[in-house]
């Protein structure tokens, strides 16, 4: 079973391999970051992410979409969820 | 100008049997009757795990056509169709358009308003929806209680033949479009232009017959409509529907498509995603990618060819059924998008492309004013600058309302100024635009989204200023009236239209 932590630093390994100019920014990033506002992620970055949270963690998330994450806590939420 | 040799251009890029196959329709009631009776037990359709054959679906359709008969609708009426990508809107669709209906395929995010605004302004008989849409039915419902409901889901009471009196001219889609000038309408597409659209579709792969399509774009945008679905279907190949894109890898391992349909955005993102999880994303089988909708970068032309997969550009508009142009030669003119698809004259007005052919729309669904401006002596002004190269090749320069007109006269069309940037592997997009300092002056100022895939790679240790070296070599070699004076490299990508287009500044 993961913890919140660990979840946390996968999601920001994602958002780095999704843009690795960001790489200096992930210690600002809390579970209160809001993925569109804060991290200026658009729909095909939200798209790359929850492909990618599947891919990394191996799950399935279900039949989300991409506008159903708003901020790092309802995605890590999410994931903690699915991988129970 | 007319390219009368268009069809003999693109032969030598297709199997010489097929090509021999590839034959104009009139309407989409002949492209099914030849659809039924050669491919009646090949796979058209696979939705949610069920596969349906081109007999189980023309039986459906049959069906489908009585819950319209019933209805008392006749050629010629109007009927929107209200759903997500699935079997049953194509069930619907096929049966409507082939009755002789005119079929308004409707974006699924419509909200209720919007839906019931636009059964006025397209003069809808009756809607057909989706259960999961009832919510959102509901308002037009009670708003305009002459309107006729009818579910996708439904099957119809009896079997009903196709309509036998169709000619090209007769009316078939009514598809969404921001348009030219931006406002959204209802473009009016006949029989002939949609059949024009799919045989246009089945240039430029060698192999174009049986093959396996993935569908991911919405089928109320032409690109899915036309190319996607369409011409998959005249060429007895079958439609795997994805229902929920973050699942398109997962789908696309199943089903090992042959060709896919894509936003070049949707075509970057794969690649990318192959790279990070150090496995091939697209499948074994994949040969073509055809892309369009948007600006195709040529470095994407490449990383494709790498991979042995042939990425195709091309150019086209809701009002042209989708295709004008198509690149079989896209690796040696990755810049244009492609030599112009047959039965379609040209004229360039003021570098403008005006366009009259078989595959042009009938105009704008309730809008006079917007189709004053859109024709002149019954041309189609695009809004597109271009020009054409010395062997008919199209290249799209810019657009018209794009245009920077400099206080000195000067005309900057930043499309063409942009791709000298966007030629460098490290730049994913640019966007060059006319800003105004606190002293009220204006100047030309440039901002850049990094390709941090490619950038990361470079040994420099401060890559932002490698890049900032770059940008300014190449603004150096720019004549003096298109240098940008402010060049800004962004953190995040430019915000975007629903086509995945940059949203331009509009500062001055």
């Amino acid at each position: 079973m993961l913890s919140r932590v660990e979840v946390l630093n996968g999601l920001k390994e994602i958002l780095i391999s999704m843009d690795p100019s960001k790489e200096s920014e992930m210690d600002k990033v809390s579970e209160s970051t809001r993925l569109v506002e804060d991290l200026g992620l658009m729909s095909i970055s939200l798209l790359y992410m929850v492909i990618s949270i599947e891919e990394k963690f191996n799950i399935e998330l279900g039949d989300v979409g991409v506008n159903d994450f708003i901020t790092v806590k309802d995605t890590i939420d999410y994931i903690l969820k699915v991988s129970k | 100008m007319k390219f009368e040799n268009s069809r003999q251009f693109f032969a030598k890029y297709c199997d010489p049997k097929e090509f021999k196959r590839i034959i104009e329709k009139d309407t989409v009631v002949q492209m099914w009757e030849s659809c039924r009776r050669e491919f009646k037990d090949l796979p058209a359709i696979i939705d949610n795990g069920v596969t349906h054959t081109y007999s189980e679906l023309d039986e459906d359709i049959s069906y489908y056509r009585s819950i319209y008969k019933n209805a008392g609708l006749v050629k010629g009426a109007r009927v929107g169709v209200f759903a997500r990508n699935s079997y049953d809107l194509i069930k619907a669709y096929l049966a409507g358009v082939t009755y002789g209906l005119c079929v308004a395929i409707l974006p699924a995010h419509l909200d209720e308003k919007t839906l019931f605004g636009v059964s006025k302004m397209f003069n809808l008989r009756g809607i057909c929806y989706s259960n999961e849409f009832e919510e959102k039915v509901a308002f037009s419902k009670k708003a305009n209680p002459t309107l006729k409901f009818f579910k996708i889901e439904d099957k119809g009471t009896s079997k009903v033949e196709m309509a036998t009196d169709l000619t090209k001219n007769d009316s078939c889609v009514i598809m969404f479009t921001g348009g030219t000038t931006g406002r959204s309408k209802g473009a009016l597409l006949s029989n002939g232009a949609i059949m024009q659209g799919t045989v246009n579709g089945c240039y430029g792969c060698y192999n174009i017959f049986n093959q396996r399509y993935l569908l991911i774009l919405p089928l109320s945008h032409v690109f899915g409509l036309v190319r996607n679905l369409m011409t998959a279907l005249y060429t007895g190949s079958t439609l795997y529907i994805c229902r929920n894109n973050k699942d398109m890898f997962k789908d696309i391992a199943i089903f090992k498509p042959t060709i896919l349909v894509l936003v070049p955005a949707v075509a970057e993102m794969a690649l990318n995603l192959s790279r990070q999880f150090n496995r091939n994303m697209l499948g074994e089988d994949l040969k073509y990618v055809i892309c369009g909708a948007a600006k195709v970068a040529p470095y994407l032309i490449s990383e494709y060819k790498k991979l042995g997969i042939n990425l195709l550009a091309g150019y086209g508009l809701t009002e042209s059924a989708n295709l004008v142009s198509g690149n079989p030669e896209s690796l040696k003119k990755p810049d244009s998008v492609g030599y112009p698809y047959p039965n379609q004259e040209f004229q360039i007005v003021d570098n403008e492309l005006w366009i009259k052919g078989a595959n042009m729309m009938d105009g704008y669904v309730g809008l006079p004013e917007e189709n004053e401006i859109a024709y002149e002596d019954g041309w189609f002004k695009t809004g597109d600058l271009v020009r054409f190269d010395e062997d008919g090749f199209l290249y799209i320069t810019g657009r018209c309302k794009e245009i920077i007109v400099l206080s000195s006269g000067e005309n900057v069309s930043p499309a063409e100024v942009e791709v000298f940037f966007n030629a460098l592997p490290y730049v994913q997009d640019s966007q060059l635009f006319e800003d105004v300092d606190d002293n009220g002056q204006h100047f030309l100022a440039l901002e850049v989204v990094p390709r941090m895939s490619e950038l990361s790679k470079v040994e420099a240790k401060d890559k932002k200023a490698f890049l900032m070296e770059e940008l300014n070599k190449v603004n150096e070699s720019l004549p003096p009236f298109e240098k940008a004076s402010r060049i800004v490299i962004r953190e995040t990508d430019f915000e975007r239209t629903p086509a995945m287009k940059i949203k331009r500044y509009q500062k001055c």
